[in-house]
Parts: C-alpha cells; structure tokens; sequence
C-alpha cells in the first residue's frame, strides 16, 4: 500500500460563477491526522467536502481537476461507495432524532448486517472506541438528542465508524463544543489515527498544533503551503503563512 | 400618532371580533337548528317519506361519504405524497420542479364542478364505470391531490437538511434515509395534510353531482354503484324544498365529522411539537 491515500490534482470547485478552490494539487498520507487550517472563506470546507463528494450536495457547485482515493479517480467510484469508505463529521453534531442505539445500528443496517447479537456488538465496540460506551450504556434507548454536545460530537464519530470507512473527515468538530469535551475529541483523534486516516478542518492554529502530523494552509481558494505540523509552525516558508501563525487573519 | 395606533388597535380587535362572531354565529345557528333533527333514528335509517327525505335518516349518505372522502383520501394521498418526495428528491432539473409547481397550482385553481365534469368525461362515460363510488371517490381524490401534495412537499422542505447530509455522509441511499428519516420526521404534519384534504373533499358536493351521488341509495356494498353523499344530500333537501329540518340535521351531522377529523389534524401536528 502506498504512502498517499488522497491525491489531489490541479482541483478547483466554484459556486455559480464565483471560484472557491483553484489549483489545490496535494497528497494526504495515510494513518496521519492532516490538518486543513486558514482564515473563514478560504475553501477549506470546500476542499475537505470535496473529498467525499459531499459537494455535490450543494446547489451550483461544480468542479474541475481530480482527486484520487487510493489511485482511483473519485468521481469514478459510485457515490455511495466513496461515502462509506470516507467517513464525514460535521460541525454541529448532527445526531439522528432516534435512539442512541438506532443512530449507530442506522448504517450497519443498510450494509445488511444481521442479528442482534452482531448490531450489539457493534453498537458496543464503537461506542467504546469514542468512550461513549460508559456513559451511555444503560441508556442506549434514550433518545440521542438528549445527549450533551460533546457526547452528540462523539456519538456521530462513533457512528461514522459504523460504516466501517478508511478515512475519517472532519468538518471543525469542536467549533460547537466546550473546552473539556474539545480535549476528549482530540484525545480521541489522536487515538483514531492508527486505524483511519484522519483529515480535520480547523480554524483554531493550537489545536492543529496538538494533533497534526501534517499541515495544509489555504489562502484565498489556494493551497498556500504543506508541511508537516513541526515544520510549517516553526519554520513556515512564505510571509502569509507567518503572518497567520502569528495571528494576523484572526 | 396615539391615535393612529389606537384606531388601529381597534380596527384589528373589531374585525378579530368579527371575523370569530361570524363563525361562532354560523356554528350557533347551525347546531341550534340541526340539533332537534338528531334522534337515534336520524342517524341508522334510511330516507323516507312520500316525498323522499321528509323522514327517516341519513345514514346511507354518512356511509357513501366515508366510503367517497376514504378513495378520495388514497388516491390523492398517494399520488400527492409521491409527487412530493420526488420534487424534493429525486427531481434534478430545475425546470422540471417549476413545471410540475405550475401544474400542481393550476390543479388547485381548477373549479370543483369542473373537476365533476373532468372525472364525468373520463370515467364515468369515456371508460364507461357509470356513475359510482369510485368515479366519485377519484374525482375527489384529484381534487384534493395539489392540496395534499403542497402540504406533503413544504413538511418534506422543512426536514433539517444537516440530517439528510449526515445520512448521506454515511454512504446510504437516498430511498434509505427517506425511509429511516425523513418520512418518520414529517409523518404527523403529512398526515394532518391528508386530514385536512378528507375534511375538504368530505364537504364537496359538486365533484360528486356527475360521478357519483343520487338522490337515493341503500347503505353502500359495492364502489361500482352509485351512493349517497352528505354534501349532496343536503342540497337536495334545501333546494327542492323536501325538509330544511333534515338539511340542518344533516348539515349538522356534516360540521361533527369536519370538527372532529380537523382537531384530530391539529392533534396530530400539534403531538410532535410536544
């Protein structure tokens, strides 16, 4: 297996007639947490929805360039495939109005997974792996709305593993949450990172700096520098980039 | 500029008044009238009397309405539903959507004796059914049908798009969330949409004069015959002159069913919010 899961060519995307993303020519490596950072209205979003098609969902998007996912042009690969294989979370908690239980069953179901003692056992393993498990165990018919942000945050982490992807994206998933419950996910990423590739957007430098192993900086729908984390923070190459870190686009 | 916002004030809580007096009045008066009409008899039995109507009850009319408003009710529900899901869906182009908006709005201007007339044309002459319950209950159903697909497409609108996404994000089909989500999400206001089409098509005499309704039936068996209908019945009364008692009993009787099939909508809709 190669080095790179997602390979970016010369990519653009636009809204309507305005270009949000153009040129974005990269690589994401696999088992490593890559951070995509920049100022609001840099593309970043874009860039990350871009990888799993996401989009497309979007009225008057269009796109030009390819990304490859695992050496296979993505818009080659059904729909609904790529989705599973690239899991998303987004940035408020989008649990289902249904039962703790029922949103992690949701996807298993649809891949045919049968018996109760497979589903359980599923619901269990994942819920553990986001450390959900304990908090939630004797509640699991609860509905999943009543659960905190933080623990929503997770439950919907937890749920996209249930469909079993490669590649874990994630849409500023703290941007809604408090500190504590922040530094949960971030213990939990870094937990992730060696079993899915992990891809997060984020606006906040400090928490790029604790869990990326690798850096992306957009700037205004282009991708300004890559590199990783330790490089580009202490030895960032072109004046933008420096300026960002020091917070002048804040 | 006190004044100004005085006689305003005014205005609104005098045509507010109005606007309830009105309908309390009509209830009022209707009621009054209908309700010495309303014995035991009123309700079981058939119309009789030398002049049919004079005496005896209602009931094949209460039965041939449930059995029209009930086709009426599937046909337009399905039919309704359906176009829904696909204009918020499945329709990919633009243009598309517009044209069956447009089609939708067009259905929903069209008079309700037209629409007796269009299901007279086409199934009671042209595929030769004969004036029957079915014809009746489908002329109905059409009418009702932009109603009920309004109402189903704003409920299917007002689903949380971040939940479509997230299920979508998880690689399931579209036909899997709808089923999982979406429809269990908008279920209530969908079926108070159904309701509230029932209520309009059980109170519609005009579709039914050609397709379905006479004077006199028995208690109906079969949707291939022909069946008394409330709406129709009470026309018959007043404007031949048979027994304006009855017509206000019957009237009466129309009003219970439409209340209570209303507050059951509003009970449905109102139980989800909760």
């Amino acid at each position: 297996m190669s080095d790179t899961v997602i390979k970016l060519c010369d990519f653009g995307a636009a809204y309507e007639k305005k270009t949000v993303l153009e040129g974005v020519s990269t690589s994401i490596r696999r088992g490593r947490i890559t951070a995509i950072m920049g100022p609001s209205g840099c593309g970043k979003s874009t860039l990350l929805k871009a990888m799993n098609r996401m989009l497309e969902l979007q009225g008057g998007a269009s796109i030009r360039g390819s990304i490859h996912l695992d050496g296979q042009d993505i818009q080659s690969i059904p729909v609904d495939e790529l989705r599973r294989r690239v899991g998303m979370v987004f940035q408020t908690p989008t649990p289902f109005p249904l039962s703790i239980y029922k949103n992690m069953t949701y996807a298993p179901l649809y891949y045919g997974v049968h018996g109760k003692q497979k589903l359980d056992e599923i619901v269990r393993e994942n819920l553990e792996i986001t450390g959900l498990w304990d908090e939630v165990k004797d509640e699991l018919d609860k509905s999943a709305l009543k659960l905190s942000g933080g623990q929503q945050q997770r439950l919907c982490i937890a749920r996209a593993l249930t469909a079993e992807p490669e590649i874990l994206l994630l849409d500023e998933p703290c941007s809604a949450l408090d500190v504590k419950s922040t530094q949960v996910i971030e213990q939990l990423l870094l937990q992730l990172k060696e079993r899915y590739t992990i891809v997060i957007v984020t606006h906040n430098l400090f928490q790029a700096r604790r869990i990326a192993d690798d850096c992306i900086f957009m700037l205004g729908g282009e991708l300004w520098e890559q590199n990783t984390t330790e490089e580009l923070f202490s030895n960032p190459q072109r004046p933008e980039t420096k300026d960002y870190l020091h917070g002048a686009y804040a | 500029m006190k004044a100004k916002v005085w006689l305003v004030k005014c205005w609104a809580i005098l045509a507010c008044a109005l606007t309830f007096g009105t309908i309390f009045f009509l209830f009022a008066y209707i009621f009054g009238k209908g309700a010495s009409a309303i014995t035991w008899e009123f309700l079981t039995e058939s119309p009789k009397g030398m002049i049919i109507g004079t005496e005896g009850g209602i009931l094949p009319a209460i039965v041939g309405s449930a059995w029209y408003t009930g086709i009426a009710c599937l046909f337009g529900a399905v039919l309704g539903i359906c176009t829904a899901i696909y204009q918020v869906y499945y329709c990919r182009s633009q243009r598309t959507a517009e044209r069956i908006a447009l089609v939708m709005k067009c259905m929903a201007g069209v008079p309700s004796i037209v629409m007796g007339l269009f299901g007279y044309t086409l199934l009671v002459l042209t595929l030769g059914w004969g004036k029957c319950i079915l014809a009746g209950g489908i002329t109905q159903g059409v009418m009702i049908l932009p109603f009920i697909e309004v109402r189903a497409e704003k409920a299917l609108r007002e689903v949380e798009g971040d939940l479509v996404h997230a299920s979508y994000a998880l690689g399931v089909s579209r036909a899997y969330t709808l089923r999982r989500i979406v429809l269990p999400r908008c279920l209530p206001q969908i079926v108070s949409g159904v309701i509230l089409g029932a209520c309009y098509a059980m109170g519609a005499a005009a579709p039914l004069i050609f397709t379905g309704a006479v004077i006199i039936s028995k208690v109906p068996e079969d949707v291939m015959k022909p069946a008394m209908a409330l709406p129709y019945h009470l026309y018959m009364l007043l404007t031949q002159g048979v027994s304006p008692e009855n017509a206000y009993g019957t009237a009466f009787v129309m009003m219970m069913i439409v209340l209570v099939t209303n507050s059951l909508a509003t009970w449905f809709t109102w139980r989800k919010k909760v």
